[in-house]
């Protein structure tokens, strides 16, 4: 967070940058600036929010004018349903696939569905992003009557709960898509490689041998096995997905963080910039302390704290 | 998708590229106002059966703060100026102050003292009459130096406001013209709410972003981190029209300009403004959604630093103005939307001379100015040369898909001319300190301009400017600034006019600054009727917007 | 005739064709900027690669014992013909990159906005033309080395400072590794887009800025990966052997543990150069890339984004580029694992 900070603060320019105009007179942009709090030195300016960030207030956002708190309080929710979303397609997806294609290892649809993996994992998702709005307006999706943006429907207060449910994960689909498809893609190539290592052990030649049927070989045995590693996958993918999410909320503008972030770096709002980078690095150490305390539950060979 | 913040169109330089146009014709069709979506047909709708609905209005920008006292952005003043407020004066279509939320107004007949009338039907959203403790209040703020009042200027030849009785001010002025410009810009502050914080802490009164009270057609409902949502205001005054006709007003910030035509295109919202001209075949093929143009205020242009030697001369002012392809501009990146500019008044405004014409497009003059000026290529490395020094720099410009399409074809025409110019790329936060600050860090800068009625442009080109940060191209021309000098305390149109027209060619002819192109502002109507866009405002006529009862959503 | 024989055979035509336009060639190559040489690096690399397993492949496949690790490796990767085609498009690639000048008979930059611009795809500008009146083939061609070579000089910071990094602490240990692993974690914990967003916006953008945090920011995850061996590797015989027979600890790293590290650092530098690639892209488009008129993937997808309705041309080409080198840097990464992993032999 320091770290963040001294960039900011070195970063040329100042939130007042974004007053560019000759009918300010320059005392009154620095009476904005002494408003702001920004005359200060800035070791002075840092002590003071370090004290403030530690008793919980992230100070206050020039460029939504509220306080920074009130500001994440509202977007951190959206960022998360979307991150949740997407990761769960993610892996439902990709271990899904994977699977299929362990299963049918060599086969036709093997081959075409890996090729497909390969070339999502490929495809920029901006660009994915880019494509399928262009694809909303151009008509060809129009069957769908899909939202290309925001999360809410304007009437959305007056829907049941059932309604506002729907017309939220109506929002979801296009940039859940965008922003996971390539993760999960890459899941799916994880998947099958770990899959077919697995039905390579003898404990499911053995589990084959003593005529147990092919379903519950794969599904109960093997899959199971295969889950393993692919959950320390979602420590890796977090940060992706993460940094993602801000090229695909100002895409699908989704009122979340990743949104927030990006205008906030062009405005130099220094508190929110400082706050919403360490909630997301707060969500990312979670994220990963949360696939370790999976993966220790899941396997009984890892002890957690005995190291080799 | 390139969306910055700092794409204010309110008067104001702008480092994002927000241009329209069109061509000579066209240009005056679009300018006094188009009562768009006017296309559906059929029988007409009875006035009562006009009032219900919802439209949702969408733009690069969020809407900032409610305070007019902090504000600086276009969508945050719009809003107070139209929707959630109703100010004192609102300009007629000569651009002329009438009252608006004041009954009335007398100026003494030496212009030394205004009676201000407040009309008694005014009333915050709350319930508390409108009264001239919040006049004062509004205008104290304004003056005292503590609040950093960004359009100060607005009041500077207003001194003093006493109450004469609760709804009569009284004002002590000194005389200059269009007096009740700022009024009309400036929205009231409620004085119940805003009376006991210290002009520091205004910006953080949650009045601003989190509880507005108004006391326009509309009044504030909620803030979701997607939208700010409106409803009517039942007791607005009848004078002034009485409840407006829609039930409910939504704004959304959209960045992505693909994004907002493609939600226009699919009904998921109503309205939106200021799109670029290469979405626009996507939706002139839709049925449904009228695209608008309006002849914006705004122009592009470059200034050239005249501290570095290259920029000294008017005359190689002229050359490279004269290499640069700005009609191509036009085309090419404004698909027509848009005219070539030809100084600092544009077709939007009243005194503008439309038999005025820019600089043409001519290498070869310009090559023979260059020479004349001494830049040669002595040493036939292809790029010119003075006393050692090649003619090679820096174009400055924020990163922004379209500035950075105008700088490629500056950067092709003036190296056919033997120029050398290499495209720097800064971030606004970053390109503003370089330009504005002592040292003059920059060569050339490729910015935008928004502009206003009133012009008082001194602080760009006064001489004794010259050292402050808005007059940082260092240009100096005495004749100029008798000119200018004038121009904020001439009453008479006519003799204002002549004024506005020399300066609008002292400039012309010096070039300090290479005058691209006048930009128009495109808007997407679907469905909604009784909108009128105009130099104004997007927002105008908000009051009269409705919606023909089978398309309400 | 040998599939080694057919890439020989490859290089004399290509020779004969440089021959041919030596001028353009010359000024490509010998006066040529940084990404004329990378592709040149890449190409040779690729074909002496791409013979090499070819000859490698005929003579190796009627027996396996008795040959190293290494050569069962080129086999099994002969044998994946996935991967081969991953390569044989990368070479495609780097070629035509290097050739770039041949290739395109038009100036990248050269603009036309008068007549010239949206001209749909046609013999003269086979990927059309763009809003300025660019040739697409042009812009494609020339960004390509612009990408590429970001890619590379990316990836070679990375793995350099990821194996210094992961060697360190897998080997000294103790509070070493104890720091070194935080700094990682810490580096990992951070979506590296937004440090990226936020480091250009304090820096002018530039090719070599791009590359260096690029590459400062690329390295942890193959730090994790050497420090992962070289723990597994230190408790091995041979090492706790050497350490026995006095050897000093620098010459065991070098001696007998990095060239056992080379394997997953090798597939991790292929996987790594196509995320490198997709970040430059991510990074132009949100405007925060490679400064213009310079030609870029991602400034030429982004340029095209705004005019796809009118020029679809524009950004699917560009696009379809990315697509197709990460994809193949990803099967021949995919396919270096299979061949040189023994837990993946088939």
């Amino acid at each position: 967070m320091t770290l963040i900070f001294v960039i900011l603060h070195l970063a040329p320019g100042d939130p007042t940058s974004t007053y560019f105009s000759p009918r300010i007179p320059p005392e009154v942009l620095e009476q904005m600036r002494r408003n702001m709090g920004l005359d200060q030195p800035i070791h002075v300016q840092y002590v003071q929010w370090l004290r403030l960030s530690l008793s919980g207030d992230f100070g206050y956002s020039y460029s939504e004018f509220r306080p920074v708190t009130s500001v994440l309080a509202d977007h951190l929710p959206n960022t998360l349903l979307l991150g949740t979303v997407s990761l769960v397609l993610i892996f439902v997806v990709g271990c899904f696939i994977g699977a299929v294609q362990a299963v049918r290892k060599y086969s036709k649809l093997d081959s075409v569905l890996t090729f497909f993996a390969l070339l999502i994992y490929s495809v920029p998702g901006f660009w994915l992003g880019l494509m399928l709005v262009l694809l909303v307006s151009s008509g060809a999706l129009g069957w769908l009557n899909l939202p290309v943006s925001g999360m809410l429907d304007v009437n959305h207060e007056f829907m049941s709960p059932i309604g506002r449910m729907a017309d939220i994960a109506r929002h979801l689909v296009m940039p859940t898509i965008a922003l996971g498809l390539a993760s999960a893609a890459g899941v799916a190539r994880y998947m099958r490689g770990e899959l077919l290592e697995v039905i390579g052990q003898d404990y499911i030649r053995t589990a084959r041998a003593k005529g147990l049927r092919e379903s519950s070989v794969i599904w109960r045995h093997a899959l199971r096995n295969a889950l393993l590693p692919v959950i320390t996958l979602l420590g890796l993918y977090l940060p992706l997905l993460i940094g993602g999410t801000v090229v695909i909320e100002v895409v699908f503008a989704w009122p979340g963080m990743g949104r927030l972030l990006y205008d906030g770096i062009l405005a130099r709002d220094y508190p929110l910039v400082t706050a919403a980078s360490f909630l997301f690095a707060v969500i990312v150490l979670a994220g990963n302390l949360l696939a370790d305390l999976l993966y220790a539950a899941v396997d009984p060979r890892i002890r957690l704290g005995a190291r080799e | 998708m390139t969306n910055q913040r700092s794409s204010n169109s309110r008067p104001g330089f702008t480092t994002r590229g927000t241009p329209f146009f069109l061509i000579g014709l066209f240009a005056q069709l679009g300018c006094g106002g188009t009562d768009a979506g006017s296309a559906s047909n059929g029988p007409p709708v009875a006035e009562e059966d006009r009032y219900g609905g919802t439209v949702v209005v969408s733009g690069v920008s969020d809407i900032q703060t409610m305070n007019s006292l902090v504000t600086t952005d276009y969508t945050s003043d719009q809003h107070q100026a139209f929707v959630l407020f109703a100010p004192l004066a609102r300009l007629d279509e000569e651009f002329k102050a009438q009252p608006y939320l004041a009954r009335s107004w007398e100026i003494n007949a030496d212009t030394s003292q205004v009676i201000l009338h407040l009309r008694e039907d005014a009333a915050w959203h709350d319930g508390v009459p409108v009264t001239a403790n919040d006049v004062i209040l509004t205008f104290n703020l304004a003056k005292n130096p503590a609040t950093g009042f960004p359009n100060a200027s607005y009041f500077d030849f207003w001194d003093a406001a006493e109450v004469i009785d609760s709804l009569t001010v009284r004002f002590t002025i000194r005389s200059h013209n269009e007096p009740f410009f700022g009024w009309a810009r400036t929205a009231l502050v409620p004085a119940h709410i805003l009376s006991g914080t210290p002009p520091e802490e205004l910006a953080k009164h949650p009045f601003g972003s989190q509880s507005p009270v108004g006391n326009g057609p509309f009044r504030f409902v909620e803030r979701t981190s997607d939208a700010w949502v409106f409803e009517a205001n039942e007791d607005f005054p009848q004078d002034l029209g009485g409840r407006p006709y829609l039930d409910r007003l939504v704004y959304r910030q959209i960045e992505d300009h693909v994004t907002r035509a493609a939600e226009l295109r699919v009904g998921g919202i109503d309205l939106a403004v200021d799109l670029i001209p290469p979405v626009l075949s996507g939706l002139e093929s839709s049925a449904e959604v009228r695209v608008v143009d309006i002849d914006a205020p705004e122009y592009d242009f470059i200034a050239w630093n005249s501290k570095r030697p290259f920029f000294q001369d008017p005359q190689v002012r002229r050359a490279l103005t004269m290499a640069i392809d700005r009609g191509a501009m036009v085309r090419a990146l404004r698909s027509g939307h848009g005219s070539v500019a030809t100084g600092p008044l544009g077709p939007w405004h009243w005194a503008y001379d439309a038999t005025w014409s820019p600089l043409p497009v001519d290498p070869d003059s310009a090559r023979a100015l260059l020479d004349a000026a001494g830049w040669k290529d002595s040493d036939g490395d292809g790029i010119r040369d003075r006393d050692g020094q090649p003619f090679r720099f820096d174009l400055m410009i924020a990163p922004n898909p379209e500035r950075e399409d105008i700088a490629v074809i500056v950067q092709a025409g003036l190296a056919a001319v033997g120029i050398d110019v290499q495209i720097a790329i800064r971030e606004v936060a970053a390109m503003i300190p370089a330009v504005t600050g002592p040292e003059r860090r920059y060569d050339a800068v490729l910015v935008g301009n928004v502009s206003d009625m009133i012009v008082d442009e001194r602080d760009s080109w006064a001489c004794d400017q010259i050292g402050q940060p808005n007059q940082f191209t260092s240009y100096c021309n005495p004749s100029l600034d008798v000119v200018m000098d004038s121009i904020p305390i001439v009453q008479d149109r006519e003799v204002l006019g002549g004024l506005l027209r020399r300066f609008h060619e002292i400039i012309a002819a010096d070039q300090p600054y290479t005058f691209l192109f006048y930009l128009d502002r495109i808007n997407g109507v679907r469905g909604v009727q009784g909108v009128e866009f105009g130099v104004r405002g997007d927002w105008l006529s908000v009051h009269d917007w409705w919606v023909h009862p089978n398309d309400r959503r | 005739m040998t599939a080694g024989l057919k890439w020989y055979l490859g290089a004399g035509l290509l020779l004969a064709l440089g021959l041919w336009r030596r001028g353009r060639v010359a000024a490509t190559v010998v006066g040529g900027d940084v990404a004329g040489w990378v592709a040149l690096a890449t190409l040779v690399i690729g074909i002496v690669l791409c013979a090499h397993l070819g000859l490698r492949a005929r003579r190796a496949l009627p027996a396996v014992r008795g040959h190293s690790w290494w050569e069962i490796g080129l086999r099994q990767f002969r044998l994946h013909r996935s991967a081969v085609l991953g390569l044989q498009l990368l070479l495609l690639l780097s070629l035509a990159t290097l050739l770039t000048p041949l290739l395109s008979s038009f100036d990248p930059n050269a603009i036309d906005p008068a007549a010239g611009r949206l001209l749909t795809p046609s013999l003269t500008h086979l990927m059309g033309t763009d809003h300025l009146g660019r040739d697409v083939l042009s812009r494609v061609l020339y960004g390509g080395r612009i990408s590429l070579s970001i890619g590379f000089l990316a990836i070679l910071i990375s793995v350099t400072l990821g194996v210094v990094v992961g060697a360190t602490a897998g080997y000294v240990g103790g509070w070493v590794d104890g720091l070194l692993m935080r700094i990682v974690d810490l580096f990992l914990s951070f979506p590296r887009l937004i440090l990226l967003m936020m480091i250009v916006a304090v820096f002018p953008p530039s090719v070599l800025l791009i590359v260096a945090i690029l590459g400062l920011t690329g390295w942890m995850g193959v730090a994790r990966l050497v420090r992962g061996q070289v723990l597994s590797l230190r408790e091995r015989e041979y090492i706790l052997a050497a350490r026995a027979l006095g050897f000093r600890g620098t010459r065991i790293m070098a001696r007998h543990i990095l060239p056992n590290v080379l394997t997953p650092v090798i597939v991790a530098a292929t996987l790594g150069i196509g995320n490198a690639i997709l970040a430059e892209a991510a990074l132009s488009f949100l405007g925060l890339g490679v400064a213009p008129p310079t030609a870029s993937w991602g400034n030429v997808i982004r340029d095209g984004s705004r005019f796809m309705v009118d020029g679809w041309w524009i950004t699917s080409f560009p696009g379809l580029a990315v697509v197709l080198t990460v994809m193949s840097f990803n099967l021949v990464g995919d396919g270096l694992r299979d061949a040189l992993d023994p837990r993946h032999s088939a």
